[in-house]
């Protein structure tokens, strides 16, 4: 998959990038009026995320502003974008900067750490921030010298399969061996849990169902160390289907794995149709089926729609309640949930809905109010901020590491009451 | 758990070859007990090709189970697909539930259309055997059913497809470990003469015809044949697309020989959107130049929703530089579900096929429209139109283009009129 570009570079002597943006902004220097820059932080993201086909479309989608000649586009050897340009073309580098984040939006990593906005892209005033930017830029090219390496772009590419320390691109190959090795590990330690909770004004979380998946990073780390999983979306894809049958065989053992309360977990729609679950169906009781969520893909509906609304029906029959999964807002207004009948939709916090104003506030509300009895679901919350936003759309269902802190600290609050108890009893 | 699921469909196998059979024998020696027994004949034969899969038929098996194991009822799986059932002092309220539940699952198929138990039910039908006559129509219809076997056989082996995936092929199912391989085949064969062309006319207000566009596409049964014979390339949907990848590539290699400066209609060509992003497109890219506009890039459904934030960068990246773009994948069940005009895209395909023939619910008849509406005009194409009937459909709904075996008739005899070119 990791393509070289066919100009072979000229390993001669040859300035780095960051070297080279250190001299362009002194040459600045007498000009640095109207000046801005913008720094784009791919390293800040996980290396499975840095897909180079998406890094190669974020350097494109600066091109035309350089042909425009309003800024200059620097590739630093962390992979990182450095942009410096006119300010009149302030709202073009927003424009094309929004795009390159919306680019990096959608993948299933995401869930694994959070990533706030600031992160990932950095602004600069070259006028009023001039030194500091120096300075920092000196650092950085002060920090390649000592690595001794020259950073052409080719170099940029090599880096980037070093870089991502994870970084061998999942191959056929390796997707077969994994496949094979899937059936003899036991996931039991690499399960996770996270809650779905109803969120009361006074932020105390009522759980509702818990989500139970299989960390990604953790299963590379197990399995494939050295792999990035994610590299291939239609292989990973695959790679889900023997996975949702390794947990389908988990969940059926009760014995060794205990869970309480209701739980729900992602799987295929093609998992769904194939003997695995038969059995697995076999092996519960109706009860027990009522207290699952199946959570489905978006991406499965399209794959074949016809065998989506079959197992649905087929599911929801039996008694599982059934979860879209993996919707953000653009998608969420162009699907028409009612029509699926799922039980939930799933969306993605994401703080550009805060920035949207009023108007995606409106429409927001509107699509949940619309949702009739499927109900939606707040998922990836990572800050207080996201279920604020939530609950003033009507959402009132949230999952998310800010979701897992409230439930940590309504424990806490609950020991302390409990000591307080036996302090008091113990006293009179 | 294997040893499990080899049992269960090799214990299926075994005992379909010969049910037809076995109900005629059960049924000659109850002759003289009939009382209180009747049954029921479930025409699954006449699902949509892409609804008589084994796994769909296998999960119809499952909701009767409850039935069967509950009741003096039995269960007859034919080799057609059609299942009997044989039920004696039953309530028909029980049977007719269970007869529901199978239904529900098709709601999406014609055949569950008609109202249910209605002269017209062409879903199933129910014989009261303590009737002689219900009884030799009965026995009638499986020896039909058995008759039909060979013939079923082979209407099973006629294409299914979403997108230009197909699983009604047969051939050794596609495993990861067997990709590296058919990759390297494909780096190595010839395609540039299984790329094939088919038009898309475009029909003006004054009802005259104009070609709109050409399609180009490597045929893929002949590509499987010069790459991987033996195997079933399309049975994952995953790694078929994978393998895409690479056919994207010597698609555009082809392509690229085209001369883009005197094109009288634009050609349009499927790709992934990660090949868009990717070398062989940029390549492409810089030797047609100014061209751009000659060239419609159409992306799968499937493949925007995988990843709605690079199809959104690829789409302003295409439109940006003079493409046009054209949704692929999508037929009148999913535009139920979604309006695909929200995708920003130039075109969108909508698939003429089975499930429209004969008239579409009132209420899908609507959002098609509403569709149609919301995307510029002759922006929506109805293609795989075999027959003029198609193209009437597609006229009434507002549609104006069109594409498919009975437009190439269409177009080879507006050339032979000298029309067009």
């Amino acid at each position: 998959m990791a393509v070289r570009p066919s100009s072979s570079p000229t390993h001669m002597h040859r300035r780095t990038q960051e070297q080279l943006l250190l001299e362009y902004l002194r040459r600045l220097e007498n000009r640095r009026e109207g000046r801005k820059a913008v720094r784009i932080n791919i390293s800040s993201l996980m290396p499975a995320n840095r897909r180079e086909h998406h890094i190669r479309a974020a350097t494109n989608s600066f091109e035309t502003l350089v042909s425009d000649l309003m800024g200059q586009l620097f590739e630093l050897k962390n992979l990182d974008l450095f942009f410096v340009y006119k300010s009149e073309a302030h709202t073009r580098v927003e424009d094309t900067v929004q795009k390159v984040k919306f680019l990096f939006s959608d993948d299933p990593l995401f869930d694994e750490k959070s990533r706030s906005e600031s992160e990932f892209v950095s602004w600069y005033d070259v006028e009023t921030g001039y030194d500091d930017l120096i300075k920092m830029v000196r650092d950085m090219s002060e920090d390649t010298d000592a690595v001794k390496r020259p950073a052409t772009r080719s170099n940029v590419r090599a880096a980037l399969k070093a870089r991502q320390d994870h970084g061998e691109p999942l191959s056929p190959e390796i997707l077969g061996r994994a496949v094979k090795a899937l059936v003899r590990t036991d996931l039991t330690s690499l399960v996770r849990r996270q809650f779905v909770c109803g969120v009361s004004k006074k932020l105390v979380p009522e759980p509702i169902f818990s989500e139970l998946y299989i960390s990604i990073m953790d299963l590379r780390e197990t399995m494939m160390p050295g792999i990035n999983l994610t590299s291939n979306r239609w292989l990973f894809q695959y790679l889900t289907e023997s996975l949702d049958k390794r947990v389908l065989s988990l969940l059926s053992k009760t014995d060794r794995f205990s869970i309480t309360g209701d739980i729900s977990f992602n799987v295929n729609v093609s998992t769904l149709m194939s003997p695995e679950f038969m059995a697995f169906d076999d092996g519960i009781s109706a009860a027990r089926r009522g207290s699952m969520v199946l959570e489905l893909q978006k991406i499965d509906i399209f794959a074949d729609l016809g065998a989506f609304l079959f197992v649905r029906e087929f599911c929801q029959e039996k008694g599982y309640r059934i979860c879209l999964d993996g919707l953000t807002y653009q998608n969420m207004s162009m699907i028409n949930r009612e029509r699926l009948g799922v039980d939930y939709v799933k969306v993605m916090w994401n703080p550009e809905l805060v920035d949207g104003g009023q108007h995606m506030r409106k429409k927001l509300r509107d699509l949940v109010k619309d949702a009739g009895r499927t109900t939606v679901i707040l998922a990836r919350c990572d800050n207080r901020e996201a279920v604020d936003f939530g609950r003033s759309v009507g959402i009132n269902m949230f999952q998310g590491h800010y979701v897992e802190h409230l439930i940590a600290e309504d424990e806490r609050r609950r020991q302390l009451l409990k000591i307080k108890h036996r302090i008091e009893r113990d006293t009179t | 758990m294997a040893d499990f699921s080899e049992a269960y469909s090799a214990g299926q196998e075994q005992s379909t070859s010969s049910q037809e059979k076995r109900l005629l024998d059960v049924l000659s020696r109850m002759r003289n007990n009939m009382a209180g027994v009747f049954a029921v004949h479930l025409h699954l034969s006449e699902l949509r090709p892409s609804h008589r899969q084994p796994h769909f038929l296998r999960m119809v098996g499952r909701s009767l189970d409850s039935l069967a194991s509950k009741q003096d009822v039995q269960v007859f799986n034919f080799t057609n697909a059609d299942v009997a059932l044989l039920c004696r002092n039953t309530p028909v309220d029980d049977v007719d539930d269970a007869v529901f539940r199978v239904r529900a699952l098709f709601n999406e198929d014609p055949l569950t259309l008609s109202e249910d138990g209605s002269a017209e039910d062409r879903f199933s039908t129910w014989y009261d055997l303590s009737q002689p006559k219900d009884v030799k129509d009965f026995a009638d219809a499986v020896t039909d059913a058995l008759a039909h076997r060979e013939e079923v056989k082979s209407q099973q082996a006629e294409s299914v497809s979403t997108g230009r995936a197909s699983k009604a092929m047969s051939g050794e199912p596609l495993v990861p470990t067997m990709l590296q391989a058919i990759v390297q085949k494909l780096l190595e064969v010839r395609v540039g003469d299984l790329v094939h062309r088919q038009p898309a006319v475009v029909v003006t207000a004054g009802k005259s015809q104009q070609l709109a566009f050409r399609e180009h596409f490597i045929a893929m049964d002949e590509l499987r044949e010069r790459i991987a014979s033996e195997i079933n390339i399309f049975s994952s949907h995953w790694l078929f697309q994978y393998l895409s990848e690479t056919i994207d590539a010597r698609m555009l290699e082809v392509l690229a020989r085209l001369d883009y400066t005197n094109m009288d209609v634009p050609l349009s060509v499927n790709l992934n959107v990660s090949t868009i992003m990717a070398r062989p497109f940029q390549q492409f890219h810089a030797l047609i130049g100014e061209n751009t506009k000659n060239v419609i890039v159409e992306i799968q459904i499937i493949d925007v929703f995988a990843d709605m934030g690079a199809y959104a960068f690829v789409r302003d990246w295409l439109q940006e530089h003079g493409y046009q773009v054209l949704i692929d994948g999508l037929n009148p069940l999913t535009l139920h579900f979604f309006d695909p005009s929200l995708l920003a895209a130039d075109y969108i395909k909508i698939t003429w096929g089975p499930e429209v023939r004969g008239g579409v619910g009132q209420e899908q008849t609507r959002h098609i429209r509403d569709v149609v509406a919301h995307m510029p005009d002759g922006g929506v194409v109805l293609s795989r139109v075999d027959s003029e009937e198609g193209v009437s459909w597609g006229l009434d709904l507002g549609i104006r283009c069109f594409q498919g075996h009975f437009i190439d008739k269409v177009v080879e005899a507006m050339a032979s009129k000298g029309l067009i070119k």
